[in-house]
């Protein structure tokens, strides 16, 4: 079987749910490939769509997204970190950070989107099969509605909302990653929920709202 | 407690961060305050939005997944230890690759030796790097001669022996065949690295 289905028959079998991440990467150490599989199985989603939030450019996700985990290879063995979830975002911000720094001339945290600028937008390059056109049209709207929204935050309000509310992380664990303390986080949060509230309103007035 | 501090309070019962006695503020502050109530939803609703839109999103390329793995595999697998115990897969290699050398055409030289193509070794001396390749030990480094089409051939047979079977990337390849004047390329084989073409000329 080839490495990229030994991983897709992983997600199917999922046996190692119970154990930690942590555990995972010490079996890893062992020589238990499948405990890398399984890492990968969990953090493939939440991992690549931070990186399409932050990047907004579908060429570089890749890159980056691969450079991640072979830093998490590289480093496995001296991984003392009190959480694997925080460590490999952290890896991935700073990847980020560092791409966005050498790529002045495309794209940064701080500047507006492709999609805000209407130039080409990952809605455009996603094909969405078994969706009827109208359905499409909502899709293609909506994405580029939260891209357009989180282009407006500035940069380190962006960064904490997409790691609260597409990687799921903690305050404690964003505000180490942004080098600062729980408070600061929040607040950052408070600001781009604020503006996020206002600007995407209209997508979700008709929807439920539980207390 | 004024709204702003119960703003936070809502965002770290979201992140699971509240402590018993501010959960105890929290309810009693959105049981009298509709525009908490109301920011406390709208917080739930764009969760829900983020979350429906993020699984729309692609996945990571077969190509990127598969370097993954290939690294995973050559910094942490235990394949000294594995070859070690399974004997019997160790000399099937070895077969395997006597008859991929007695049908082609290779000149394998260790590292810091220049290349010679006329200087062919016999089938014992060639085997011996080969599976000192699979097996993970010395040498890690060997430069292999021969002509593209074979060299494919024999680094997809060493990349499936080390249990690493994958299609050769058609975008590490310059043609897909070969050229009618024949051009000679090189294999440098690093078991950190895998293979890597060189063309020459």
């Amino acid at each position: 079987m080839s490495s990229v289905g030994q991983i897709e028959a992983g997600e199917k079998r999922s046996s190692k749910l119970e154990i930690s991440d942590e555990q995972l990467v010490g079996l890893y150490l062992k020589g238990d490939i499948k405990a890398l599989d399984e890492l990968i199985i969990r953090y493939k989603k939440p991992l690549y769509s931070f990186l399409w939030r932050l990047t907004a450019s579908g060429t570089e996700v890749d890159e980056i997204f691969q450079e991640t985990w072979l830093h998490v290879i590289r480093k496995a063995s001296s991984f003392e970190q009190y959480r694997f979830k925080g460590w490999i975002f952290k890896i991935a911000y700073n990847l980020v950070i560092d791409w966005s720094r050498t790529k002045r001339g495309h794209l940064s945290l701080d500047k507006t989107s492709e999609y805000a600028d209407g130039l080409q937008t990952l809605a455009d390059t996603l094909p969405a099969p078994g969706q009827s056109p109208d359905a499409q049209a909502a899709n293609g709207d909506l994405r580029k509605a939260i891209a357009q929204a989180l282009a407006s935050l500035p940069g380190e309000q962006k960064e904490v909302f997409v790691l609260r509310m597409d990687a799921d992380m903690s305050f404690k664990d964003i505000a180490e990653i942004q080098g600062t303390s729980i408070n600061t986080a929040l607040a950052r949060m408070q600001y781009a929920l604020t503006k996020m509230r206002k600007l995407l309103s209209p997508l979700h007035e008709g929807s439920e709202r539980p207390v | 407690m004024n709204c702003a501090t119960i703003e936070q309070l809502v965002l770290l019962r979201d992140s699971g961060e509240i402590s018993e006695d501010q959960q105890q503020e929290l309810t009693k502050h959105l049981n009298d305050c509709a525009a908490c109530r109301e920011l406390s939803g709208d917080l739930v609703s764009l969760r829900k939005t983020f979350m429906t839109e993020a699984s729309r999103y692609p996945e990571p390329s077969w190509h990127t997944l598969t370097v993954i793995r290939k690294a995973a595999q050559r910094q942490h697998a235990p394949r000294s230890w594995m070859w070690a115990h399974s004997w019997p897969v160790a000399l099937a290699a070895a077969a395997s690759l006597a008859l991929c050398l007695t049908t082609l055409r290779f000149s394998i030289m260790p590292r810091s030796i220049a290349p010679d193509t006329s200087d062919q070794g016999s089938l014992a001396t060639e085997i011996i790097p080969l599976i000192a390749i699979i097996t993970g030990q010395e040498p890690i480094q060997l430069t292999i001669e021969g002509d593209e089409t074979e060299l494919t051939v024999l680094a997809n047979e060493l990349l499936r022996l080390q249990d690493m079977a994958v299609e050769w990337p058609g975008d590490k390849m310059d043609s897909p065949t070969l050229p009618e004047d024949y051009q000679p390329t090189t294999l440098l084989w690093n078991n950190n690295h895998g293979p890597q073409f060189e063309r020459c000329g």
